[in-house]
């Protein structure tokens, strides 16, 4: 009797030595009295943590299946008789807040079917509250209901700094019930602004640096294809390190322009360069890195390119079969010749 | 939130027409499943889950060691959501549910989760234990195979540098007889994409990619990318019935599904404005078949198959509720997810409010 209350005590003097460490990451448990629970939660969540421990004299170290989080707080419990509890935090790294630093389409007067538009995040962001946070207004301010299409996916580029939104499709074609019974989401001849809410966070859970507008006038719909015989192309002079140029009639969808169209030299070589997309994207410039030769190149492009309503190269986004249209229907590589002359 | 669907019966039927369910299982090779992203999910054969992963370009197949049949005892957790967030050491504000799935098998309910909300985000697969509580597929040593999903042919590509912006949001999966079906939306071109990979994988086959259609009452016609979809089969054939993003329901014969072809799906049902189906199931109740759709703004939406194989393409404009015809059932408010749990039963993952979700098994309507 008295040998077991002396142990007891010798235990209760062992587990008040233990000591809770949190160090790069790890939990470390200080003369861990072996073979009691240690556990790590969130907050003051019942749920435990992922993790796997290891021991080796006295010593036991607890690691997480995945990185703590930055500004929470966690409870490590040593389920002692009574039980060891210590908290940590992880503090918030300070970092400058992200804003918006583009939106595409650039021009302020869009037509009636407008499909999309392209946000650019200074630094990457987080995913699951895009369409809660982008909102289109008219011009009393007051938010067009179901304007945007919902993917719950959300359509972010792999860097996490471009979001796509898409007007909802079922409002722009015609003749569909959406169409039908609502109408596009925006009105040729009047006024809107896209917002993008401050409260919209960022990966780390920080919202951005205020709240953006972007504001624009509606036009008559656009239901022509582009075509490519419309486009001017402006040659470089051999020699030097002018721009070889393309000058569209009407603005044409920014990402597709940065990613569908190329030069090539002799024998379909790529010609390494720097493109960029100027004039509100009805011009699209490249500058390669060596001087021109005095010959013959290409400009490839893919028949993919868009609009600002969609509409295909040849293709209009939504085709009357009444009408009799070309229906180019396969995507495909086509060439425009230049000379380069000194 | 997303779909794809599928139910035990037609696993079985499948089953029956594609290879031995071990025969796939012995396609899958062990080790670290290095998922980028997990995403939407369905299974195939055997224990055999279908993850896709949207960040990677790629369909996992991950065997999940799942196949022991049990009988289906209903799972409840309140705020499963929260509980995930605190496995995996962090807050329900900083997780995504992206998808729920439950085996056939052993009805255990699997969750895709993204851990961190940016682009650096792990991709985690959770599932309920026999217990019905919450454990982590390990995916450090698993059996399992990739196929990557071929990117559009690019004439900028060999001249970038830096990466692409491009990215194809994989919107739904499943699988019927041996095959993955694989919808995907571009963040850039509007157009559709409909795949179907044979499956075991082929380290070549990179599989049918076809182009959707939708033509509206036969007159204007765009490309139609599918939103959600299910697998279904009658007597006579096999479809893909497909939630479109610009509203209609659709059924795409699967025999059309050709290299190069270009296919118009049907429209069986036009399901106007304000929808934006999230999940599908078909199930049968009473030696009748429906199909439950999950809408993001209607609540679930019932609707009856027996047409599916006679109704006509819908080819004139017509008021709201055309073709098959539905209901709404009210009660399922807040259904975020949703699979077919056994004959009688769904899974549902359900806006508890104040942030939480909570999982629950509920008599299907």
């Amino acid at each position: 009797m008295k040998r077991a209350a002396a142990w007891t005590l010798l235990q209760a003097v062992a587990l008040c030595a233990a000591e809770i460490e949190l160090r790069n990451g790890r939990f470390v448990v200080r003369d861990w009295p072996q073979g009691v629970r240690f556990a790590i939660y969130v907050g003051d969540s019942a749920t435990p943590m992922l993790g796997s421990s290891s021991s080796a004299g006295g010593v036991l170290t607890w690691t997480p299946k995945y990185p703590l989080s930055e500004g929470l707080t966690y409870r490590a419990v040593l389920e002692s008789t009574p039980p060891v509890v210590r908290t940590f935090s992880v503090p918030r790294q300070g970092r400058e807040p992200a804003r918006v630093l583009a939106v595409f389409p650039s021009v302020n007067q869009l037509p009636e079917n407008l499909l999309k538009m392209y946000l650019h995040f200074s630094a990457p962001m987080g995913r699951g509250e895009a369409y809660r946070r982008v909102h289109l207004l008219d011009d009393q301010g007051v938010e067009v209901g179901l304007a945007i299409l919902e993917i719950e996916q959300e359509l972010w580029d792999r860097t996490g700094t471009r979001l796509t939104i898409l007007f909802d499709p079922g409002r722009i074609k015609r003749d569909l019930l959406p169409n039908k019974e609502v109408g596009p989401p925006l009105r040729a001849g009047n006024n809107y602004s896209l917002l993008v809410d401050g409260a919209f966070r960022d990966a780390h859970g920080n919202p951005i640096a205020s709240n953006f507008k972007k504001y624009f006038k509606v036009g008559a719909a656009d239901r022509q294809p582009p075509q490519a015989g419309s486009w001017k192309v402006k040659a470089p002079k051999a020699g030097t390190r002018e721009a070889v140029a393309i000058e569209f009639p009407e603005p044409m969808d920014r990402a597709l322009l940065e990613q569908l169209i190329a030069v090539r030299g002799t024998k379909d070589a790529s010609v390494p360069g720097t493109l960029s997309i100027e004039r509100e994207e009805k011009l699209w410039r490249f500058v390669p890195d060596q001087n021109w030769s005095a010959r013959d190149y290409e400009i490839v492009y893919d028949t993919a390119l868009e609009d600002l309503a969609g509409n295909r190269m040849g293709r209009p986004f939504d085709v009357d079969l009444f009408e009799r249209v070309d229906r180019e229907v396969k995507r495909e590589i086509k060439r425009i010749r230049f000379a380069v002359r000194p | 939130m997303l779909a794809r669907k599928f139910v035990g019966l037609l696993a079985l039927s499948a089953l029956a027409i594609g290879l031995p369910a071990a025969e796939m299982t012995a396609s899958l090779k062990a080790g670290k499943a290095g998922l980028q992203s997990a995403g939407v999910m369905a299974f195939g054969p055997d224990g055999i889950l279908f993850v896709g992963d949207s960040t990677g370009g790629a369909v996992w197949a991950l065997d999940s060691g799942d196949r022991t049949a049990s009988p289906a005892k209903p799972v409840e957790i309140a705020a499963a959501n929260q509980k995930i967030a605190a496995m995996l050491g962090t807050a329900a504000d900083q997780i995504l549910i992206n998808d729920m799935a439950v085996n056939p098998i052993s009805k255990r309910v699997y969750f895709s989760v993204s851990r961190g909300r940016g682009p650096e985000a792990t991709g985690v697969i959770l599932r309920t234990n026999s217990k019905g509580e919450l454990e982590e597929l390990a995916l450090d040593n698993i059996k399992f195979s990739k196929a990557a999903i071929p990117d559009v042919p690019d004439p900028s590509q060999k001249d970038r540098r830096g990466q692409s912006f491009r990215m194809e949001a994989i919107t739904d999966i499943g699988f019927m007889d041996g095959k993955v079906f694989i919808a995907g939306l571009s963040n850039q071109e509007f157009s559709s994409n409909l795949r179907a990979i044979p499956f075991p994988f082929a380290s070549v086959e990179k599989g049918t990619s076809v182009e959707i259609y939708h033509g509206s009452h036969g007159r204007f016609e765009t490309n139609s990318p599918v939103r959600t979809f299910v697998p279904y089969e009658t007597k006579k054939s096999q479809y893909i019935l497909a939630a479109y993003t610009c509203t209609p329901l659709v059924k795409v014969p699967v025999s059309a599904l050709k290299p190069g072809a270009k296919v118009t799906g049907v429209t069986i049902a036009e399901l106007g404005n304000r929808n934006r189906p999230l999940d599908m199931i078909v199930y049968s109740k009473s030696g009748k078949e429906y199909i439950l759709m999950n809408n993001s703004s209607r609540g679930v939406m019932k609707m009856g198959t027996g047409a599916v194989e006679s109704t006509e393409a819908i080819t004139a404009p017509v008021p709201d509720k055309a073709g098959l015809t539905y209901e709404t059932i009210a009660e399922w408010k807040g259904v975020q997810q949703l699979d077919a749990f056994d004959g009688s039963h769904a899974v549902v993952l359900m806006d508890a409010g104040n942030g939480a979700m909570d999982l629950k098994t509920i008599a299907l309507p």
